[in-house]
């Protein structure tokens, strides 16, 4: 029996699913967690709070990095809202290149997007499979569906190099650019071109909707983190014409790209880096809150850390041009946000160091205050922040998706290391299905921060028993559960899903 | 079966309600009429009589009713079955003459062993051969509709003794009026014979197979009764015991106004008419009614005046009692009915229940006439119930329908929950603890009479009276043994189990409900209360109660769930006020759903209708608890006490006695989770909440579903309410005013347990790690004796009553823990509160002073410590004795 390709099943998510209620939600949380985290700070930054001065600076700096995230976070999805349809683009004729960019993905991925895309409808396409690799089967592949062929004889820029590559040879006004394992709907054009009436929209960006996310447990929490960013947040970017383009299921006027260059080569993360630059240069972008195309997520803890080291060096690099760029304000603080999230790592960190300190060695960053005070002045912030996220994610903000975070959250500091030491990375092409074997090294930071937690608790422990002990204790306790969960799916991964098939098996079958 | 061989006679009269009616209460006017007569004699003769020669003949009165209820089985055979009289008859008459023969040879034994005088009971073996066969011919003229022969029948008796009985009763006592009462049965045979009643052309035959279980089970019923009359008279004094014979005389007459009642719906249940069924409840309710009517006004004319003053205390139990008699009357009917259905079988086994059950309540319980009474209606009303519901949820197709739903939950389902309710039985009955302040207080009020308990409750109390009313009854029938009392929160806290199923099933799915009953079987809290004679177990049942139904309502919408979320929800609040929080969240839902389904447009307006309606029934029933809510919280206000409430357990983790923190709050929401345990315990416990992070996470992406955030709701919204009340009085945040919550708190539990480990081998193993540790801490909270909540009142004074002599003091503090002191007090010494000044009495005995310091304020305890001190001067402190939050002194 042939397993079916998930990405031709139904779709099970709407990014734009009751997103007045969920806005009408957040604007009531939103003033609510103002209060809560004035409530927090201002006792908590009282000169009498201080215990020891390192370890309570630390605190701090953690406690306000979140905060200007969650700030950010409320902003942004403060003003979500859903764009209306617009007329399809007046002459269904015009031409709209069609860009698949492949490296080493295999046949079976990439057929169904080929498939896909020769059908699509609203203008005059033409497909192009661009290979990187140099491979015949991908050449035969084309000639079967009858779509164009480029290879190129140096293979630089990676990504954006094999697509600058293509746009010196094509010539049709808009391009769409499809990762090579996303499988467009026929309507992607007519949803889009519309849009471009408008003679300075740059891009057309619409979301990246993982078909695999019922394959394990990893590939269901990567899918959530996506879900969270293209549900709420890309519709407040939106609102504030903050949108930067994601890298595929985009469809682009070849006049703004030809203005700031093409593709930024020398970038892990072309697509961050090219929004930037054409919103510089006063271009803007647009985001269409409906599914137009299927992909394949991460499927094991290796595909992922793969994929989030590269989003994170990528665009803790682009931070300090971010935070230069010649933009508004509000685009400017919206690029500078979205690439700190790729710091947060370091406040896990924080937060799991301090009750390790505190049970190994006994000093504390707060004084002057017993643990009821700070339960009361903490969790109606906290619990208000959680919620807050839990409402606009609309049920795509898991216990998973949160686990997987802190498993991982190494990958972070080691990308803002690597930044600060300019080491640029290599481009990494992110695997589109999992080994189904267990990949411990994937996640041996988590596991090495687990055997700290539970020496610590254990130690401290055995030096006392008493309330405050057991505090940090439960807290230890807290963290390793919370890393346990996050690293179990890298030691105990789904099993392997069936690679997937050719379209021609799924036919026939 | 009986019923399938039967046809509509020709000479029964169609089934028209108004012949029916007119049939049964023609009937029943002459029974009525005969009752008066056996009435007047049984007051002539209480006149004639002393107080233990009357005894003895109500007790023969009972046993000839007694042999006679053989003959009401025999009634109803004769009823069912008129064409089959005459070879019976012959039968009956040669086994009775066995009967008197036997009777008159073991005559001497069976006095002494009934302690009657001999004579009487030889009069009963003159009585023997008679009162089967006029049983039986009297059911004949009810089967053939016979009914002015009948009336001629059941007339002659009450003339024959109120003449003959009352002459040989004026010459030879109890004796005579005996022998007086066997010749008036045998009048009544001989007229109940009379011309021989043709057979009616037409009638069939009547199978004889199910006339057995006929016998049986009117038997059974004639035993449920007498017994207590004979029980009485062996098992009281002799005062008492007649005291009682007269209730039992007067109570008879609500028994034997009703008694052809059922008699005459047999041919015509066996005919298959409908509503005979109706009219004769309808009929019988409306004669015993009455009955109770006329003794709850009259009670004293009947007791005092017409028995004499000596009875007069038995006036208060004459309504109940006829109460009982008057429920017996319909569940007469009700086994009447399966009778003639050809269902006598389990109409003979809920009867042989009850009445084993009465019997026992006798034996072990009963120790005045009043108890005997509270036994017996006790007994009839589960016998009226049962048979009721038997027969309403055979008329919904009830029966049909749970055997529907056993099958289709499986085996498994039903011996789990029977394994669960098990363990909670076990660990319920194990009560390791001596009976507390509040609960002696309880039972303090439960002694009173109803009334006066009433009005205590509404002048010093803070709570609704429900469940001092189950606690009075209780008292009644079991006593105020630390078992008796505690009954009616072991008996709620057992049926919480099988309601947290239902919830749990109800709102999400069978794995959650087996769950939650399971937790709920070991969880501390609800363990702790379902021991405690207060009302916190009824309200936890209640609770979860009204949000299973209410969730039943919504779904289906049928108007027998409105009704029940309506009664359930007035009983919630007739139990705890601070219920009402979890109504007006309850309420808030019903609006919610009925907006988002207008804007879906799937509003069914009969959700509407029975909401309104349930509302409105609630709001009617809740309505009578306004004035006696008002008048005890103005009275308690205005005499400055407030809300009395015993001070907190945790006090020392919370660090603030007049103000609840967020600490306290932690420390309440552990003892609801985990139970209660000593303050280093929870120091320690309260330390953990981080825990309380995790679970929040744990939530973080689940599917909000309506069930879930009305039990959220439920949950959150008392206990904030109460944390923002506790703010101004700071005793009411306490674990025990939202412990409602708590048991909604398990069913909450379950849902994430069952969502979090989806499957079955990791839903094990998580109920296993949260049953263990609820173990542990229920382990703890039973056996720790730094537990703040336990307190050794009964080990203290026992002690005291060993140490005890006459003309010895016990001087206790704080005044409160008076009742308790007294509850376990044996009479050894002398009781007063420990006050400046008793403390200046210069008494000669012992002096033992009895101190629980966690039920001292400081400003108290202060003054405590100064009388002591005063003491010390003038005494020398020989021995200290210390108990769990009690601690004596002893001075000489």
């Amino acid at each position: 029996m042939i397993e079916a390709d998930p990405r031709l099943e139904p779709l099970r998510w709407d990014p734009a699913e009751s997103w007045r209620a969920s806005r009408r939600k957040l604007r009531l949380l939103a003033p609510l967690n103002v209060v809560a985290a004035i409530w927090y700070f201002t006792w908590l930054l009282r000169p009498g709070r201080v215990g020891n001065p390192i370890l309570y600076g630390f605190l701090v700096a953690a406690e306000v990095f979140n905060l200007v995230q969650a700030a950010g976070f409320w902003w942004t999805c403060w003003g979500a809202r859903r764009r209306r349809p617009v007329p399809s683009w007046p002459d269904p004729r015009v031409a709209v290149d069609v860009l698949i960019p492949v490296y080493n993905e295999p046949v079976g991925v990439v057929e169904p997007t080929v498939a896909a895309a020769r059908r699509l409808g609203g203008a005059d396409v033409t497909v192009w499979l661009l290979d990187d690799a140099n491979r015949d089967d991908l050449a035969a592949l084309a000639a079967r569906h009858g779509v164009r062929y480029l290879r190129r004889p140096h293979h630089v820029g990676a990504k954006a190099g094999n697509l600058n590559h293509a746009l010196a040879r094509t010539t049709a006004p808009f391009v769409v650019v499809l990762d090579c394992d996303h499988v467009a709907d026929q309507r992607l054009l007519d949803e889009t071109l519309g849009h471009f009436v408008e003679p300075d929209v740059a891009f057309v960006q619409t979301p990246q909707y993982y078909a695999n996310a019922d394959q394990g447990r990893l590939a269901s929490a990567a899918w959530s983190q996506q879900a969270l960013f293209f549900g709420g947040i890309a519709r407040g970017k939106d609102a504030m014409g903050s949108m930067f383009c994601c890298g595929t299921n985009v469809v682009f006027r070849r006049e703004a790209l030809a203005a700031v260059g093409g593709f930024p080569e020398g970038s892990l993360t072309e697509d961050f880096e090219l929004s930037l630059r054409l919103h510089e240069q006063g271009w803007r972008s647009v985001y269409v809150p409906v599914v137009l195309a299927r992909g394949l997520g991460p499927e094991d803890a290796a595909s992922y850390v793969s994929q989030q080291q590269r989003w994170a060096l990528g665009c803790l690099s682009a931070l300090p041009a971010a935070a230069r760029a010649d933009l508004p304000w509000r685009l400017r603080l919206q690029y500078v946000l979205s690439g700190l999230f790729f710091l947060s790592g370091w406040t896990f960190l924080v937060y799991m160091a301090l009750p390790a300190v505190r049970l190994l060695l006994g000093a504390q960053p707060l004084a002057g205050a017993g643990a009821d005070q700070f339960l009361v002045h903490f969790a109606p912030y906290w619990g208000l922040s959680q919620a807050a996220v839990a409402v606009v994610g609309g049920g795509s903000y898991t216990f998973a998706t949160f686990t997987l975070l802190i498993a991982t959250s190494w990958i972070h500091i080691v990308a803002s290391v690597l930044s600060l030491l300019g080491r640029t990375g290599r481009f990494v092409v992110t695997p589109k299905e999992g080994t189904g074997r267990p990949q411990p090294m994937a996640v041996a930071p988590a596991l090495g921060a687990m055997a700290v937690l539970v020496f610590a608790a254990i130690t401290g422990l055995a030096r006392d028993q008493s309330p405050g002990t057991l505090n940090n204790v439960a807290f230890a306790a807290m963290h390793i559960a919370l890393l346990g969960a996050g690293v179990w799916p890298a030691l105990v991964p789904s099993p392997a899903a069936m690679p997937l098939p050719a379209l021609e098996e799924v036919r026939a079958a | 079966m009986v019923s399938a061989a039967v046809t509509l006679r020709p000479g029964t009269a169609p089934d028209r309600a108004r012949t029916v009616a007119v049939e049964q209460l023609l009937v029943a006017a002459g029974q009525i009429g005969a009752g008066a007569g056996n009435l007047l004699f049984a007051i002539v003769m209480a006149r004639l009589l002393a107080p233990a020669a009357f005894a003895h003949l109500t007790a023969f009165l009972g046993l000839f009713v007694l042999a006679g209820l053989p003959s009401t089985s025999l009634s109803a055979v004769g009823a069912l079955a008129p064409a089959g009289s005459g070879r019976l008859d012959a039968l009956l008459g040669r086994a009775g003459l066995a009967v008197a023969a036997a009777l008159v040879g073991f005559s001497p034994w069976l006095a002494r062993d009934l302690g009657l005088p001999v004579g009487v009971v030889i009069a009963l073996a003159m009585a023997a051969p008679v009162v089967a066969p006029l049983g039986l011919q009297r059911g004949r003229l009810f089967g053939v509709g016979r009914h002015a022969d009948l009336l001629a029948s059941l007339l002659a008796e009450p003339v024959g003794r109120l003449t003959i009985g009352v002459l040989l009763g004026l010459g030879f006592g109890a004796t005579g009026a005996a022998f007086g009462v066997a010749v008036a049965a045998v009048l009544a045979l001989r007229v109940s014979y009379g011309p021989m009643a043709p057979s009616l052309p037409g009638v069939e035959g009547v199978a004889t197979a199910g006339l057995g279980g006929t016998v049986a089970a009117f038997l059974l019923l004639a035993v449920v009764q007498t017994q207590d009359l004979l029980f009485a008279n062996r098992l009281l004094g002799g005062a008492e015991a007649g005291r009682f014979a007269v209730l039992s005389t007067l109570g008879g007459i609500a028994a034997f106004a009703t008694l052809t009642v059922p008699l005459v719906l047999l041919p015509r249940a066996a005919s298959g008419q409908p509503r005979a069924l109706p009219i004769a409840v309808g009929i019988a309710a409306a004669i015993g009614g009455t009955a109770v009517v006329v003794g709850a006004v009259a009670h004293d004319l009947l007791t005092r005046s017409l028995f004499g003053a000596r009875y007069g205390a038995v006036a208060p139990l004459l309504a109940p009692y006829l109460l009982a008699m008057a429920l017996l009357g319909v569940s007469r009917v009700l086994v009447a009915h399966r009778c003639a259905r050809g269902e006598a079988s389990s109409a003979v086994v809920v009867v042989g229940l009850v009445a084993a059950g009465q019997a026992w309540l006798i034996v072990h319980f009963a120790h005045s006439a009043a108890a005997v009474a509270g036994s017996t209606l006790s007994a009839t009303a589960t016998a009226t119930a049962v048979l009721g519901g038997m027969e309403v949820a055979e008329r919904m197709r009830w029966r049909a329908r749970l055997a529907e739903r056993v099958a289709t939950a499986g085996n498994s389902v039903v011996v789990g929950l029977a394994g669960i309710t098990a363990v909670g039985l076990a660990v319920r009955l194990v009560v390791p603890r001596g009976l507390w302040l509040d609960e002696a207080t309880s039972v303090f009020q439960a002694k009173m009479g109803f009334s006066e308990m009433l009005t205590n409750l509404r002048t010093t109390d803070v709570h609704p009276p429900l469940y001092f009313t189950v606690l009075w009854g209780a008292v009644r029938l079991f006593g105020s043994s630390e078992m008796a009392v505690r009954l009616p929160s072991i008996v709620a806290g057992l049926a919480l189990l099988p309601v947290l199923y239902l919830c749990g099933e109800e709102l999400y799915d069978r794995r959650t409900g087996l769950v939650a009953a399971a937790i709920g079987s070991v969880s501390p809290l609800l363990v702790w209360y379902s021991q405690e004679a207060r009302m916190y177990a009824l309200f936890m049942v209640f609770a979860v109660a009204a949000v299973w139904l209410q969730a039943r309502a919504i779904r289906r919408g049928r108007t027998l769930d409105w009704m029940l979320y309506a009664v359930v929800t007035a009983a919630l609040v007739w139990t705890q006020y601070f219920a009402v929080l979890q109504v007006l969240v309850q309420q808030a839902a019903f609006l919610v759903v009925i907006a988002r389904r207008q804007a879906r447009r799937t509003l069914d307006r009969r959700v509407i209708y029975g909401w309104l309606g349930s509302a409105a029934l609630a709001g009617l029933a809740l309505a009578p608890l306004v004035p006696f809510a008002h008048h005890q919280f103005s009275v308690n206000q205005h005499a400055g006490r407030g809300f009395l409430a015993a001070s907190q357990a945790g006090a020392a983790v919370s660090g603030l006695a007049h103000r609840p923190s967020v600490y306290t709050l932690a420390a309440n929401l552990v003892w609801a989770a985990w139970g209660y345990h000593s303050d280093a315990v929870m120091a320690a416990a309260v330390a953990l909440w981080p825990g309380l992070m995790f679970l929040g996470l744990l939530a973080l992406g689940r599917r909000r579903r309506p069930p879930t955030t009305l039990l959220v709701a439920a949950c959150l919204v008392p206990v904030l309410a109460l944390f923002a009340i506790g703010m101004v009085k700071r005793d009411l945040f306490d674990v025990r005013y939202f412990s409602g919550t708590a048991a909604l708190g398990v069913v909450l539990l379950a849902r994430l347990m069952t969502g979090t480990a989806r499957h079955r081998i990791g839903l094990a193993l998580l109920s296993v790690i949260i049953v263990t540790g609820l173990v542990v801490g229920l382990v703890d909270q039973q056996t720790n004796g730094s537990n703040p909540r336990r307190y050794s009142f009964r080990e203290a004074t026992h002690a005291l009553n060993r140490a005890g002599r006459d003309g010895d003091t016990v001087l206790y503090a704080p005044a409160d823990v008076g009742p308790v002191v007294g509850y376990y007090d044996r009479g050894r010494y002398r009781l007063r509160p420990l006050s400046d000044h008793v403390a200046r009495d210069s008494s000669r005995g012992r002096l033992f002073v009895l101190v629980s310091p966690r039920l001292l304020d400081p400003g108290e305890a202060k003054r405590i410590g100064d009388v002591l001190a005063q003491l010390r001067q003038r005494r020398r402190v020989t021995r200290v004795l210390r108990f769990d939050n009690v601690q004596v002194w002893e001075l000489t």
